[in-house]
Formats: structure tokens, C-alpha cells, sequence
């Protein structure tokens, strides 16, 4: 008996002191952002880095234009200064700050959740810019304290902190009641009075009493009863705690399963629960099967407002292609490095499509087009075509096969044949394997390149005339070549292609878009036997060039991996030097040639999951990057 | 590539610095009145401001439409319009070039500093322009006295000056009659002696905006 009694009282204990803000994040939650505020401002020193995440760090739910009501200005919290005073607050800043989006019924939002180090103080900062005290409703239940309003709710529970921003909603501002006008009984009561005064008045009229009339009527003002006004004021005010407390009641029990331990969290998700045990500065988990679900696949949006609209309909069938799946990207700043990692997860049904996906090699014949010697950067991509075709053509038709059939006449039936039809009417060969989805794009280097422009002159009296003068400019090298499939369809293509009249014919093969306005080079696209071409090189579109130097660790990567990306940062920047003078103050040039190079590769699929890793090394190994990156962020000014 | 991909690579490589020309004129017709013309020509950084235009947003900052500078030009020519001795406000925005141009003619030159006033206030809703005289005019001297408002400079100074490491202004200005003498160190006297054109580095001119004080003495 003992033993239960220990088992229970640890498990209880083991809730109730629950550190892990993950473990409140319900699993319907369609993107989760999490940051670890005490290692960020270490490794940003000086500079303010939560200006750039102002954007997703909005202290008012979408569509607030401000907070403003006809009694004055309230804010609750605001959530940039939450993060910027974090001691303030009594925020515990070694635990990670959370933020997620989320979508129950009709209601939607964003829930901030903090680890509080002391929580008395976190809730003293509420309010601290509030003119309008009355809009904010203060609730305590066995969940914690809660301040609810409008667009803003806070709830503490113990050492959590929940901050819900509500997405404004149309809908249900228009239903809400005003509360400004008296009511009947203060109408009826005023009217008596009026009366009574009025009486009083014409007998004291009457009476030829009254020398100054002005005087007189003033004073007979002054009889009227105060205790009306005040009444029907104390009336209003607990007509507004009502209509407060009913508005509120839906608003409470959401924000009170906020700030609980969530019996369905996110952190059961296998791919949450993995990445997240590895340590990361931020990360960001996107759960796109909860997004796809809880709006119908977009639908409701499309019918909202229409007679078509029901929001009990939901996909019942939760046993799609498309059922679970999310993705999860975290980066960590390091020394000398900036490491991010991304990794999908995928159900049994749709990961045997991602492993025949993603089961082809590179076409080795590709290389011998790219300039090895003077290779600045690549992204390679292998890929099948065909696969994915069918994957994205199944996962689809699931989906608008498993629409929430509203009425018999609805037009979203017929969707899904109509997309069959003109499906079928499509050549498979031709769409899949003219181009089989095996391509590298390469930037080889630098040119130098004529460019027009106006300025003017002026003669030995300063009369202006405008004239077109040419100076040099440096333009990137790019080739995007493409692994050819089914070349008698590829020259069936091309032959067509190269009617148009925007293309000039150099060769049988080799077609060119003439350099234009947003386009300051010419564009070359060639057919070869083994690959399509494109690209503003042309020594590569018109000579038989070829070539064999690319170094083996680039081209293992490219073999080896179906996605491989290198930018060798530290040789573009040396390139475009004596271009890109910037003044004695240096400028984002000076910290981009602190940059070493970026390279990119992903792991073969393997237990329902795809994934790949990246990593931004500095040439200086002494500084962090975080800071570095904001360093040079903030030098462009 | 997308579109919105090379539009970020050539900015990533581009931003770096940018060329552009400033050409104030001013020609006076007859003692008191004459023609104002400001003349912004980013041509040389055509291509750059191309690839910056089809982005919205770049490091936060917001990227301006065309339609939006063209509406800007517009505001400050009916600020322009509205102002007591101003005739003729022309203005024209070349899309292809980027050369900016707005012309008027003035009654008097408290007409113009006025005017100059207006355009700058209208059009701005973020920074305020204190009314400066900017310039003065009498029979025997013609001068340019201060920068349109300090916070201009101190606008232009929050920037990174490598940004306007190749930008130049030039400033002239047209008499009726001819010129003696000008303060000015930067400045030339024309070969018939009725003008005088200054210019300079626009670095220059955030680090020293005295550098616009000029002085010309006329016959």
C-alpha cells in the first residue's frame, strides 16, 4: 500500500512540478517556434537580435488593427518587452520560450508559453499600460489565475505562464453588445425625476420668488437625483460583468487547457520528441497534416460565409497519405558555425512513396558540363519524377475524394473526376521523363560585363545635356543543367519551344533570350544528347566545352546525396571585391568575406523520415555565428 | 531558379553599393523670378534597383513599388502646386532608367524656400522638416544657406556611408547677371560668367553639410 502511495504521490508530484514547457502544447498545434532566450543573448552580445523575429513575435492576434477602445488604451502584456526584460517578468530564460499557432473551432491564435522563475512578479508586469482595467476579466480557478480580454489572455499556472494572442474575428465582434446606453428602468426613473423638478420648479415659479431666472434654473438642476445616475451606472456594470462573464466562459476553459499538461501533447510526436532532444537554440516544428485538417484542406475559408459552410463537417478519414506528416527545423549557433537541421515525417502509406522517391542517383553525365576549376556553388537535386508524380497525384485525389460532402449538389464533388479526366488526358512519358528530376545549378565564376546607363554632361556654361555612357559590371556565371529522360521527347519540346518569337535560333540546338530590362544578360538554352541546358554562359552553350575538375569531396557529395548544395562564400566575395567597394566603414561586405562557405546535404530516407543538415562555417572560428550573422545584418543600414 | 531566388542572389551581390546623381538647378530669368529643377538619376544602379524592386521586403525593410514612388513624386508636386508663387510643377518618373525629375517656376525665392518646404514635409509623414530658409537671393548675391532640415542629414547618416560611396550631387545655378566671385571652393564659374556649378561627393556632403553653404557674389 505504502508503495502506491509513493508511486501516486511522485507521479502527482511529477505534474504538478512539470518544468517542460513542451509538455503544454496540445498535438493540434500547427506550428511550434521555440527559442532559448539565456544561450541567444549570450551568443548575440551586443546586438539586439529579437528585432528580426518581430514579425512572428506579434503582441496582437492577426487582424487587430490596434487597442484602442472608447474608454482608452489597454494592454495586457506585451510580448516583445516580456522577451527583452526577461528578469523583469521573472521569466526562467534558460528554459526555452515556446510559441505556437493554433485552431480550435472557429477561434485561432498564437500561445506564447514561458517558464517562470517567479511567478509573483510575471503577473505584477500585467496591465502595467493599461488605461481601461475594466475590459480585462480576472479569473482564479484550480488552473491558475487568468486575465482574459478581447484579443489578449494571460493564465499562470504555478511556474508557466500562458500568453494567448486571439486572431480577431468578425464574426463575433459584431455580436458583441454595447454596453454605453442606460437602460429602461434608468429612462423611467429620469423621467419621474424630471417631474418632480419640474414641479418643484413652477412652484417656486409661482410663488413670484424668483428674481434671477438664470440662477433659478440652474438650482432646480441641482435637485435632481444622483442616486439615479449612480444606480443605473452600478446596473451597467454588472450587466457588463455578465455579458463579460459569458463572453468569457468559452475564452476561459480554452486558455485554462493551455496552461495544463497536456494528456495529448506535442512532445508524443515521434519526430517533435526526437529533434527536440537534441539541443538547439531555435527551432521551428511546421505539423502539416494538423494545418491541412483543421481547415478542411483551406475549405472552410473558401466557404465561410456561404450556405455551403458547416464547421462541425471535418475529414473524418484521418488515414490519408497526407496524415501526419510534419517537418521540424532547428539551427544551433556555434563557434566558428551555424548548424541547421530539417527532418520530415511521413505515415508507413506515404513513406514507401518517399523512399522510391528519393531512391535514384545523381546522372553522372551532368558533371562533365560544370567548370569543376572555377565552381563557386552548386545545388544538386536527384530526384524521381515520376514517383513524385504519383505520390503528389494520389495524395491529392485522397484528399478531394475525402471532402466533407456538404450537399448533394456540391461542386467540390466533382473536383476530384475532373481532375482525373484531364489527368488522364496528360502523356505521362512527357510531363515525368523529359526531364527525369535529376538537375545541378552551378555558379562557375564571374565575368565582366558592358552595362548602358545615363548620366550627363555639361558645357563651358553649364547647360546640361544627358548622354549614355557604358561602365563594367561583374555577372555571376549560372548553369541549371537537367538530366534528359526521353530525349525524342525533349527535341519535341525544344523544337517548339524555339518557335516563339522571343527566341533567336543560333543552332539547331542552341536557342537564346536576348538580354532585357530585368534580364541584363543573354539567356542560352541547349539541347544536348544527355542533358538540357540553360544558362548565360556562353562558351558553354556554343562550344562543345567539357570538363573534368571537380574535386572529389564536391562531387561525392553531389553522387552520394539526392539534395547537395555548396556555396563557397569566402571565393565569391574575393571575386566581386573590386566591384563592391563599400567606403572606409566597410559595410555587409566587409562581414560577408568573414564567411567561409555553406554546404547542404540530406540523409537517405530511412524509418519515416527524411531529413537533411546544413552549416554555415566562418573563416574565424574565435567568434560566434549568431553574432557575425547579426553583425552583418545590422551593416546594412 | 525562380524569380524570386535570382532576385536575391543578384541583391545579395548587389546591395553593396549603389550609384546614383542628384542635379539641383536654378535659373533665375529675371532678377527675382526664375525655374527650380531637381533631378534624381539612379540609372547606374538600374539593374540593382530592378532586382531589389521584385522583392518586398529585404532584411525587414520595406522595398518600394514602383507605383509608390511614382504617388510620392505626386504628393510633393501638389504640395508643390499648392504653394503661393509656384507655376508650371512638372513632374516625371522614367520606370526603365529610374531618373526622377520635378520642375516648377517661382515668383520669388521666399516663394521657393516655401515651396521646397512643403514638397519636403508633404511628402515625408515620418520626419519632420523644420522650416529652414534654404535660400537667398538679392540683387548683388545669391546664396545657399543650409540643407533642407538637419534631420535629413541625420536621416542619411543612420546609413552605412559605403552605401553612397559613388553618389555625387551637383548643384547649379543660373544668373541673369554675372558673377563675380564664390565662397565656395568646390565651386566653377561658367565661361560666359552667369553660372556657377558645385559638386560633390554626396559623402561628403552627410559628413560636412556646410559644404552646401555657398555664397556667390553677382555684378
Amino acid at each position: 500500500m505504502k508503495l502506491i502511495y509513493t508511486l501516486i504521490f511522485l507521479a502527482v508530484s511529477a505534474i504538478a512540478n512539470a518544468q517542460n514547457a513542451y509538455d503544454y502544447v496540445p498535438a493540434s498545434a500547427q506550428i511550434v517556434f521555440s527559442m532559448n532566450l539565456e544561450q541567444l543573448n549570450k551568443k548575440s552580445g551586443d546586438i539586439n537580435y529579437l528585432k528580426y523575429l518581430k514579425p512572428l513575435l506579434k503582441s496582437q492576434g492577426y487582424g487587430y488593427y490596434n487597442s484602442y477602445d472608447s474608454e482608452g488604451y489597454c494592454e495586457l502584456i506585451n510580448i516583445n518587452d516580456v522577451l527583452f526584460n526577461t528578469s523583469t517578468y521573472g521569466i526562467n530564460a534558460s528554459a526555452n520560450v515556446i510559441m505556437y499557432r493554433i485552431s480550435v473551432n472557429k477561434t485561432s491564435g498564437s500561445v506564447f508559453v514561458f517558464t517562470l522563475k517567479h511567478p509573483e512578479k510575471f503577473e505584477s508586469q500585467l496591465m502595467a499600460n493599461c488605461e481601461n482595467k475594466k475590459s480585462i476579466q480576472k479569473k482564479s480557478t484550480v488552473n491558475g489565475i487568468f486575465y482574459l480580454s478581447d484579443n489578449t489572455s494571460v493564465a499562470i499556472n504555478g511556474n508557466i505562464a500562458v500568453v494567448f494572442n486571439k486572431d480577431y474575428n468578425y464574426y463575433e465582434s459584431i455580436n458583441s453588445v454595447e454596453t454605453n446606453e442606460f437602460d429602461s428602468t434608468y429612462k423611467v426613473d429620469k423621467r419621474n425625476d424630471n417631474y418632480r423638478v419640474d414641479s418643484l420648479y413652477f412652484e417656486k415659479l409661482n410663488s413670484g420668488k424668483i428674481s434671477n431666472y438664470r440662477e433659478s434654473t440652474e438650482d432646480a438642476m441641482n435637485m435632481s437625483d444622483t442616486m439615479i445616475i449612480y444606480e443605473a451606472n452600478k446596473r451597467n456594470e454588472e450587466k457588463l460583468k455578465a455579458i463579460l462573464e459569458n463572453k468569457y466562459k468559452d475564452l476561459l476553459y480554452m486558455v485554462e487547457s493551455f496552461v495544463q499538461v497536456q494528456a495529448d501533447g506535442i512532445y508524443k510526436n515521434r519526430n517533435f520528441s526526437k529533434m527536440l532532444s537534441q539541443y538547439n537554440d531555435a527551432s521551428i516544428f511546421i505539423n502539416t497534416s494538423s494545418m491541412l485538417y483543421q481547415s478542411n484542406f483551406g475549405m472552410s475559408s473558401l466557404l465561410w460565409g456561404s450556405s455551403m459552410f458547416n464547421e462541425k463537417e471535418t475529414i473524418t478519414n484521418q488515414n490519408l497519405l497526407s496524415s501526419g506528416i510534419n517537418s521540424f527545423y532547428s539551427i544551433n549557433f556555434l563557434y566558428g558555425a551555424a548548424s541547421i537541421k530539417f527532418q520530415s515525417s511521413y505515415n508507413d502509406k506515404a513513406f514507401s512513396y518517399i523512399k522510391s522517391i528519393f531512391d535514384v542517383k545523381q546522372n553522372k553525365k551532368l558533371l562533365k558540363y560544370i567548370d569543376g576549376k572555377n565552381l563557386l556553388g552548386y545545388m544538386s537535386i536527384a530526384i524521381n519524377n515520376k514517383e513524385m508524380g504519383r505520390f503528389y497525384g494520389d495524395m491529392y485525389s485522397e484528399i478531394l475524394n475525402n471532402l466533407p460532402q456538404v450537399s448533394k449538389d456540391n461542386y467540390l464533388a466533382n473536383i476530384a473526376p475532373a481532375m482525373e479526366l484531364i489527368y488522364a488526358f496528360i502523356d505521362k512519358e512527357m510531363l515525368y521523363n523529359t526531364i527525369d528530376g535529376r538537375a545541378i545549378i552551378a555558379c562557375t565564376g564571374f565575368e565582366n560585363m558592358k552595362v548602358s546607363y545615363k548620366t550627363y554632361k555639361y558645357d563651358d556654361d553649364f547647360n546640361r545635356q544627358e548622354i549614355t555612357e557604358e561602365r563594367l559590371e561583374k555577372q555571376a556565371k549560372m548553369l541549371a543543367v537537367m538530366s534528359i529522360g526521353n530525349h525524342e521527347n525533349a527535341k519535341k519540346l525544344f523544337d517548339i519551344i524555339s518557335k516563339f518569337n522571343v527566341f533567336t535560333k543560333l543552332r539547331d540546338n542552341v536557342i537564346t533570350l536576348k538580354a532585357m530590362r530585368d534580364m541584363p544578360f543573354n539567356l542560352y538554352m541547349v539541347l544536348k544528347e544527355d542533358a538540357f541546358i540553360i544558362t548565360n554562359d556562353a562558351n558553354i552553350a556554343l562550344n562543345e566545352t567539357k570538363f573534368d575538375n571537380i574535386n572529389d569531396k564536391d562531387k561525392s557529395n553531389i553522387m552520394s546525396h539526392n539534395m547537395a548544395m555548396n556555396i563557397k562564400i569566402q571565393d565569391v566575395m574575393s571575386q566581386m571585391k573590386d566591384f563592391y567597394p563599400n567606403g572606409e566603414d566597410g559595410g555587409m561586405f566587409k562581414f560577408m568575406e568573414s564567411y567561409g562557405m555553406f554546404e547542404m546535404v540530406d540523409d537517405k530516407p530511412s524509418d519515416n523520415m527524411y531529413g537533411a543538415s546544413a552549416i554555415l562555417r566562418l573563416k574565424d572560428g574565435s567568434e560566434n555565428a549568431l553574432y557575425y550573422i547579426l553583425k552583418t545584418m545590422t551593416s546594412i543600414r | 531558379m525562380s524569380k524570386t531566388k535570382y532576385s536575391v542572389l543578384i541583391l545579395f551581390l548587389s546591395l553593396l553599393s549603389s550609384c546614383f546623381e542628384a542635379v539641383e538647378e536654378i535659373t533665375y530669368t529675371t532678377e527675382k523670378a526664375g525655374k527650380y529643377s531637381l533631378t534624381i538619376n539612379c540609372s547606374q544602379s538600374r539593374d540593382k534597383i530592378s532586382a531589389m524592386m521584385k522583392l518586398d521586403t529585404f532584411m525587414g525593410r520595406k522595398i518600394p513599388k514602383l507605383y509608390e514612388i511614382d504617388s510620392h513624386l505626386a504628393v510633393a508636386a501638389n504640395a508643390l502646386r499648392n504653394s503661393a508663387g509656384i507655376h508650371n510643377v512638372y513632374y516625371t518618373f522614367d520606370e526603365r532608367q529610374y531618373i526622377g525629375i520635378i520642375k516648377f517656376d517661382f515668383d520669388s525665392t521666399t516663394a521657393l524656400n516655401k515651396a521646397v518646404h512643403n514638397a519636403l514635409e508633404t511628402s515625408s509623414d515620418k520626419i519632420k522638416f523644420p522650416f529652414t530658409q534654404i535660400f537667398s537671393k538679392n540683387n548683388l548675391e545669391f546664396q545657399r544657406i543650409n540643407t533642407p532640415g538637419d534631420s535629413l542629414i541625420k536621416v542619411a547618416s543612420k546609413h552605412n556611408l559605403g552605401v553612397f560611396n559613388n553618389a555625387k550631387v551637383t548643384c547649379i545655378y543660373r544668373f541673369k547677371q554675372e558673377v563675380v566671385s564664390s565662397n565656395n571652393s568646390l565651386s566653377k564659374i561658367a565661361q560666359n560668367k552667369k553660372a556657377v556649378m558645385i559638386q560633390y561627393k554626396l559623402t561628403e556632403l552627410i559628413k560636412n553639410p556646410n559644404l552646401f553653404k555657398t555664397s556667390i557674389i553677382l555684378k
